[in-house]
């Protein structure tokens, strides 16, 4: 396949699979409360994930080891198991909430309750990983997912003073309600940093056998995916300010968040809502079901694959075929998707050093990276992007939870 | 882990919670944020924007999140 | 050559590319001269022993044994460079006990597999 057209397929991976059930209910949010105030939390967060995913890409290329592989080689097994529980245990909520978002975009249009749409949803799913492959995953529900786009549509229609959304790239402080200001931009940190994309980007680049000729389109793939990926929760930012925050009204439901394209599309806004919260987040679901079998079993070295068939894999088959429908199981509960949605999101704000140190740590090895290793600048800005996201996390979620 | 317990533990200590006047006001903006969504809600299906179906289910969460809030308020008020 | 870096959880793959699991151990022989290695080790409670050691002494008790576990001879391994490659097929060996039960029991028994 030509250069070319895998730089223009990674970007539409970029673009149609950065909004999922996170970054559209935090960035809902966050428009509602504080109106274009915390754009600068999505530019910090979309800055470090393309530079998350691009290490991922490199170290994948260079090293031919995908990222779980490398960390239990380069840290040994005791090491290792601390990332291995924490991406395990927030990959699961967040695989949740992931399930949630396609049940209510059903709920929406058929008007039958999300909890009856869990199992199905979840079988689904796993129908998708039994019988697909790799490039289904990865490319189909992408290609898919920019029908987010649409956000971008609305929000341009509801004429945004583009002056406001500019102030909003640089941080400030809110008028009012510090703690949930913080709490919102932490979450919209987790969002954007959600370890399960460098995972799978970097599995990803083995499956599709990049080599180290693909560093260049590597760069260009994880920067300006990331940065039009970006542009789309931006665009939810907008729509929410414009739409909520000049009536007053804050996210506390998923069931407000239709009206944020409704409003300047109409019925036809309504249905690509719909459709952007299912086909983002069914894609979303597949890659963190797909992400926590290949963590575990490249961990532990069991044989893995999406272009395998099952039998061949079956450890790591296993993986998502008790993940998926215990996350569905979750759902059938009747938990609240919204709080589930942005809990798990803070949550992995608040792991993010616990994963990422690891990739930092690998990207300055060159015995993995070779020539290749990382510039001080790219350690230093990460490193402290992920600080800044844990230290805020900290402080804010036993305020959010004492709060409420 | 020994720094995020002090952190916690000090947090709790400061404030031991919003104080009641904090969550009877957090309520009422909650009840006028819902009975705006309302009224979004309204002149949407009014105008064909979203479903008579959808609708109903904004009215109902609206329905369930004012009673949750104005519960909220009740117990806030007695304290 | 450094075990801790260059063998210990380090990928093994058998003579046909099958992925036969991660190093979770080796067995030095001590005698006259430097110590040797004479195996490695993978599966059964071999890694529980390095994560926690009074955790594999439980599991082992109630067991009875050490469970599944394959001794690779040091003159079978191959090559060590990304990975161990070793000389045999790893089809029948104890280290993928655990990935033929899940196969036969679980995952062969899904239709579509």
């Amino acid at each position: 396949m030509s250069k070319l057209l895998e730089i223009a397929l990674g970007l539409v991976t970029g673009i149609g699979g950065f909004l999922e059930a996170g970054s559209l209910a935090t960035a809902a949010q966050a428009g509602a409360a504080f109106g274009f105030q915390l754009i600068w939390a999505i530019a910090l967060g979309t800055i470090a994930i393309a530079v998350l995913v691009e290490m991922g890409g490199r170290l994948a290329a260079v090293s031919q080891h995908t990222l779980p592989d490398a960390m239990r080689e380069r840290f040994g097994i005791r090491f290792f198991l601390v990332p291995l529980v924490a991406v395990v245990v927030v990959s699961f909520l967040v695989l949740a909430s992931e399930v949630g978002g396609v049940c209510l975009a059903l709920q929406f249009t058929t008007g039958i309750s999300f909890r009856w749409w869990a199992v199905p949803v979840a079988v689904a799913l796993w129908l998708f990983l039994w019988k697909g492959t790799f490039g289904m995953v990865e490319k189909g529900a992408s290609m898919l997912g920019l029908v987010t786009l649409s956000f971008v549509v609305g929000a341009l229609k509801l004429h945004p003073p583009l002056a406001d959304v500019g102030a909003g790239l640089v941080p400030s402080l809110p008028a009012h309600d510090t703690a949930q200001y913080w709490f919102m931009g932490v979450s919209i940190l987790g969002a954007s940093v959600s370890p399960y994309l460098f995972y799978f980007y970097s599995a990803g680049a083995v499956e599709d056998g990049w080599d180290e000729s693909y560093l260049g389109i590597n760069r260009v793939v994880a920067g300006l995916g990331m940065t039009f990926g970006g542009t789309i929760a931006v665009a939810v930012v907008a729509c929410a300010t414009l739409v909520l925050h000049s009536l007053g009204i804050q996210v506390d439901r998923y069931e407000q968040l239709p009206l944020l394209l409704s409003v300047p599309l109409g019925l036809w806004g309504f249905r690509l809502f719909a459709a952007s919260l299912a086909i983002a987040c069914f894609g979303a679901a597949l890659e963190i079901a797909l992400q926590l079998a290949y963590l575990v079993a490249q961990g532990f070295g069991w044989r893995w694959g999406e272009n395998v068939r099952p039998r061949e894999a079956a450890r790591f088959a296993l993986v998502y075929t008790v993940a998926l429908p215990l996350a569905g199981l979750l759902i059938v509960t009747g938990v609240d998707v919204l709080k589930l949605t942005i809990f798990s999101m803070a949550l992995t704000a608040l792991s993010l050093p616990v994963t990422v140190v690891p990739l930092l740590v690998l990207m300055n090895d060159p015995d993995y990276l070779g020539d290749r290793t990382n510039g001080w600048l790219s350690n230093g800005a990460v490193l402290a992007v992920c600080v800044l996201a844990c230290v805020v996390a900290l402080v804010t979620i036993p305020l959010k939870i004492m709060g409420s | 882990m020994r720094a995020a317990s002090l952190l916690i533990g000090s947090a709790l200590l400061t404030g031991c919670g919003p104080s009641a006047s904090a969550k009877v006001e957090k309520a009422t903006i909650a009840l006028r944020s819902w009975k705006s969504t309302l009224w979004l809600a309204e002149q949407e299906e009014g105008r064909g924007a979203i479903p008579a179906k959808f609708a109903e289910q904004v009215r109902r969460a609206a329905e369930e999140e004012q009673d949750k809030a104005r519960a909220e308020r009740r117990k806030a008020a007695a304290e | 050559m450094e075990l801790g870096r260059e063998v210990l959880d380090q990928q093994v793959i058998d003579a046909r590319g099958i992925h036969m699991g991660k190093v979770d151990g080796v067995i030095l022989s001590l005698g006259d001269g430097p110590a040797r290695v004479s195996a490695l080790v993978i599966g059964g409670t071999t890694l529980l022993w390095r994560i926690h050691a009074g955790l594999a002494r439980w599991v082992e008790r109630r067991r009875g044994g050490q469970g599944h576990v394959d001794r690779i001879p040091w003159d079978q391994v191959m090559k060590i460079g990304v990975d161990i490659k070793v000389n045999f097929e790893a089809e029948r060996s104890p280290a993928l006990h655990w990935e033929r039960w899940v196969r036969d029991r679980i995952i062969g028994r899904i239709p579509g597999a």
